[in-house]
């Protein structure tokens, strides 16, 4: 199907810009059908109908949506610095369709198929911390300025354990190529021997996403929207855009690499339908989740969040991949991927758990510590 | 009206000792006691012990009037503006207000907020309200009205129906 | 160990539009990267000269403005200007005229205390869920409140001495049908935060203040009681019929935003418990209204003041009289008010999220605050 689209042509150029056109084609419907989808997921947690007007069920409410965003007056703020603010939407934006690219939805459909995907994936996806700086520095308004270092600050940290939940994949694997892998996933998927690696890669693909309970640089009731918070109509759904296309990226990829993509459980060479019905149930999972999750949690704090990622993902993280390294190196039986990591997963959570019931319990002297935290702050 | 059958006297005068109590804790001061409808006392004294007064309900363990309840004005018109202080002591369960009178020419008191941190805002509305300066207050801007504001709405000289007046006239 | 370059603070003005200051509040909070160096709140955004109007409008009139003064705990604010007047004139009120401003206080109390949940849950992040769930309670509550009053918020349903209107048929059915359906309203927040670790981490240790400074500061309600101190008015200087109740008063252990929640949510069940008890001992007949009430209330020369425990804390009238039929001065002492001053010295130390969750947690209703 896809990888010989333009050779029908034998036009090298025409392949690219037909590829380019599909990408923002297939991107912009999936957003617009996935905010629906999120509109009326959170509904029904919270006992709401979610939008039932516009079209049969409310379907076309993304529609209408992006109709309206695209004829809204784009605004600009006359103190903003107007280059950066313009080209921030696009900065954060494109990363995320590049990453698009390289994931493959079945054997044959995808984009372009990479010997080194997931180093692809993983190296583009972190650009777009640089548009979120832009905006908020651009917008000149301090909401902006706080979210957009915010997001610099909380996307350079979860960068570091979502590429190491995904290289103990790679390592199982012994692969980067994200085909490899997931036809590696035939018989058990890498969920089964890596369950930490599991969990830590939707925890900080949330934080990479902004997404609850980590929308500290978006957040609504702190800094209102944050880096987007001056942007208007076209602008704003660029951002909106990313969001969502970002949320489908990663699903879609932590299906791949976790849940046996397009292959697991029908054998190693499933038919192409089976295989396109068996990658969008994966990532509609995926999606659902990443939903509810939004729905029930509330937000960290973004000191709270830093220390998380510094004090218990990390070092969970690495852990696991050494231990990968020694089933690895010395051959021992896979079970033990499964147990280690298992262990890893049970034992950071219950001592997360343990430790915030443990500080909310003990007293403490509330003054002392907001007075040393002014003079740290100081510099002192 | 009190001839009709559905009113009752009001309460009978409690003695709590409060006016005593006071007296025993300050000798210098005098204190004109009086009783509200529900039966608490009630103890004017001249301005310049007020503070003093205060200060001694909030510090003396003896009074015990360490929680203060509600700081507001009154017009009293020609005498000037009442300050009112009702205070509570959590352990005895008995109130008291302080008043005292700060002549409508001269109008000021002390602020009791620099060791009564909980006066804060109720001295600066009554202050914007009426126009009594409490002298010594931290933060003596307007609260509730806009910052420039100088008149003093909730005198008994500030018209309510005529407001329309000052509306769009630079009286501000 | 720090680095040694220049930082400098910058002011942000979080108001008055903002999300989360629940109404028009501003405060400009002086921040070092993401620490709060100092806080200023500015009110008065909301300031309609309430008791400007109070002495201008009759006893019966003064009703109405209460509940425009508070408008999440309507019954608390009329109760303590209808007490006040009462104890002015003489009035006593019938029994079941009492036990129905019991009943309506406390439903009252339980539907300020889900908008408080629902709004606190938005302010430490949940997207709208423990939002919708609050304000399904609290509809419930005010639908009950509209067949007993016809207005679903200014009630102006006690009059002094008593009642308007008699009750509603099948009061007391509807009643306990509805306290079935808050108690489960309660444990749906209660399953959705209480237990929740983020939940826990944002709110624990966070907007801490002691119990000597809380009464320094003349704050009341549940953000006293959070510290440990066990003052509620309904329990140390009952009024109406509450001494009759057996109602336990929450108190918390540290004083923070956390122990906040907590209070207010013990105190739902309470006020539950209140009002079934209320409903039992109620008279099933008798009059609402003294007999040979006049029609046009004068009241005695004197003054008095009443507090009652409001959803927020010490909701306080101080009412005086020169005769006439409309007060001469008539002071709000509103809890939020009071409450709210402790909000700078409860921040500064904190971060610039905490900032909201602190003022959320302090439950402040700005048509109370600036009246």
């Amino acid at each position: 199907m896809m990888p010989v689209l333009g050779y029908w042509f034998g036009i090298a150029w025409l392949d690219a810009i037909l590829r380019l056109a599909v990408i923002a084609g297939v991107m912009t419907v999936v957003v617009i059908f996935l905010t629906y989808a999120e509109r009326k997921v959170i509904a029904r947690v919270q006992q709401r109908l979610g939008p039932t007007r516009t079209g049969p069920a409310g379907l076309l409410q993304g529609v209408a949506d992006a109709l309206k965003l695209v004829l809204k007056e784009d605004l600009r703020p006359t103190t903003a610095d107007r280059w950066v603010f313009e080209l921030a939407p696009f900065m954060v934006f494109v990363p995320v369709f590049l990453t698009f690219v390289a994931v493959p939805f079945t054997r044959d459909l995808g984009v372009r198929f990479l010997s080194l995907g997931l180093f692809y994936i993983v190296a583009v996806s972190s650009l777009n911390i640089v548009g979120f700086i832009m905006a908020g520095w651009g917008s000149d308004n301090k909401y902006a300025l706080l979210g957009g270092v915010r997001a610099a600050a909380q996307m350079i940290s979860y960068e570091v354990p979502l590429v190491l939940t995904v290289l103990g994949v790679a390592m199982v694997a012994s692969s980067l190529d994200i085909r490899v892998i997931t036809e590696r996933q035939d018989v058990v998927p890498y969920i089964v021997w890596q369950p930490l690696a599991f969990v830590v890669f939707i925890i900080a693909g949330l934080a990479e996403m902004n997404r609850t309970p980590f929308d500290i640089p978006v957040a609504e009731s702190e800094v209102v929207g944050g880096p987007t918070v001056e942007y208007s109509g076209i602008r704003w759904s660029f951002f909106q855009l990313a969001e969502y296309s970002s949320l489908f990226v990663l699903s879609a990829l932590g299906a791949d690499l976790f849940l046996g993509g397009y292959i697991w459980p029908f054998g190693s060479n499933p038919p192409g339908w089976l295989q396109l019905i068996l990658i969008l149930v994966k990532t509609s999972f995926m999606i659902l989740m990443i939903f509810w999750v939004r729905a029930t949690f509330p937000r960290l704090r973004i000191d709270q969040l830093m220390s998380y990622c510094w004090k218990v993902l990390i070092p969970v993280t690495v852990a696991q991949l050494f231990f990968n390294g020694l089933v690895l190196v010395y051959r021992w039986p896979d079970i033990l991927l499964l147990v280690f990591s298992g262990a890893l997963l049970v034992g950071a959570t219950a001592a997360t758990a343990v430790a915030v019931r443990r500080a909310a319990r003990r007293p403490r002297d509330a003054q002392a510590v907001r007075d040393r935290r002014l003079q740290y702050a100081r510099g002192a | 009206m009190a001839e009709e059958s559905a009113q009752s006297s009001p309460s009978a005068e409690v003695d709590d000792g409060v006016p005593e109590l006071f007296q025993r804790s300050f000798p210098d001061v005098t204190f004109q006691a009086g009783r509200n409808a529900a039966g608490q006392a009630i103890l004017s004294v001249d301005r310049k012990d007020a503070a003093r007064v205060l200060r001694g309900c909030k510090e003396d363990p003896s009074l015990g009037f360490d929680y203060l309840r509600n700081l507001c004005g009154v017009d009293l018109e020609a005498q000037g503006i009442e300050v009112v202080y009702h205070l509570l002591n959590m352990r005895t369960k008995q109130n008291v207000a302080i008043k005292t009178v700060a002549p409508a020419d001269d109008c000021w008191v002390e602020a009791i907020t620099p060791f009564w941190p909980g006066a804060n805002w109720h001295e600066r509305e009554t202050r914007e309200m009426f126009g009594v300066e409490f002298v010594g207050h931290p933060d003596p801007r307007n609260l509730l009205l806009d910052e420039d504001m100088t008149i003093h709405p909730l005198l008994k000289a500030h018209p309510l129906a005529d407001i329309e007046l000052f509306q769009g006239v630079d009286v501000f | 160990m720090v680095a040694d370059f220049d930082t400098i603070d910058i002011n942000i003005n979080v108001g008055p539009q903002h999300p989360s200051t629940h109404g028009v509040f501003r405060m400009v909070l002086t921040v070092d990267g993401e620490l709060v160096r100092d806080l200023d709140a500015v009110v008065g955004y909301l300031h309609r000269g309430a008791e400007k109007l109070l002495e201008n409008q009759d006893y019966r009139q003064g009703i109405g403005i209460q509940d425009r003064t508070e408008y999440l705990a309507q019954f608390p604010a009329e109760q303590s200007y209808v007490m006040a007047a009462e104890k002015l004139g003489g009035f006593v009120v019938p029994e079941r005229a009492e036990y129905v401003r019991v009943i309506c206080v406390e439903l009252n109390r339980i539907a300020s205390h889900f908008m408080f949940m629902g709004a606190y849950g938005t302010d430490v992040g949940v997207f709208g869920t423990s939002f919708i769930y609050g304000f399904r309670e609290r509809e419930r509550v005010y639908r009950f409140f509209e067949e007993l009053t016809g207005e679903r918020m200014m009630y102006s349903y006690f009059r002094v001495g008593g009642l308007a209107w008699e009750v509603m048929d099948g009061f007391e059915e509807k009643a306990r049908a509805l306290l079935q359906e808050l108690k489960r309203g309660i444990n749906d927040i209660n399953g959705l935060l209480t237990r929740n670790e983020i939940f826990i981490a944002r709110t624990r240790h966070v907007g801490e203040i002691s119990a000597e400074r809380a009464i320094e500061y003349g704050l009341s309600g549940p953000v006293l009681r959070s510290t440990g101190v066990r003052w509620d008015v309904r329990k140390d200087e009952p009024y109406s019929v509450y001494d009759r109740f057996d109602f336990d008063v929450p108190v918390g252990e540290f004083g923070d935003c956390y122990d906040r929640y907590m209070v207010r949510l013990e105190e739902m069940r309470q006020a539950v418990r209140i009002v079934e008890q209320a409903l039992d001992q109620m008279p099933k007949s008798g009059p609402i209204m003294p007999e040979k009430m006049p029609r046009m209330l004068r009241l005695p020369a004197g003054e008095v003041y009443v507090p009652v425990e409001s959803a927020r804390g010490e909701y306080g009238v101080y009412l005086v009289s020169r005769g006439g039929n409309h007060p001469w001065r008539c002071r709000v002492k509103s809890p939020c008010f009071t409450n709210l001053q402790a909000l700078r010295e409860m921040t500064v130390g904190e971060y610039v999220a905490d900032s909201v969750v602190i003022l959320g947690s302090i439950d402040l209703v700005l048509s109370e605050v600036d009246r």
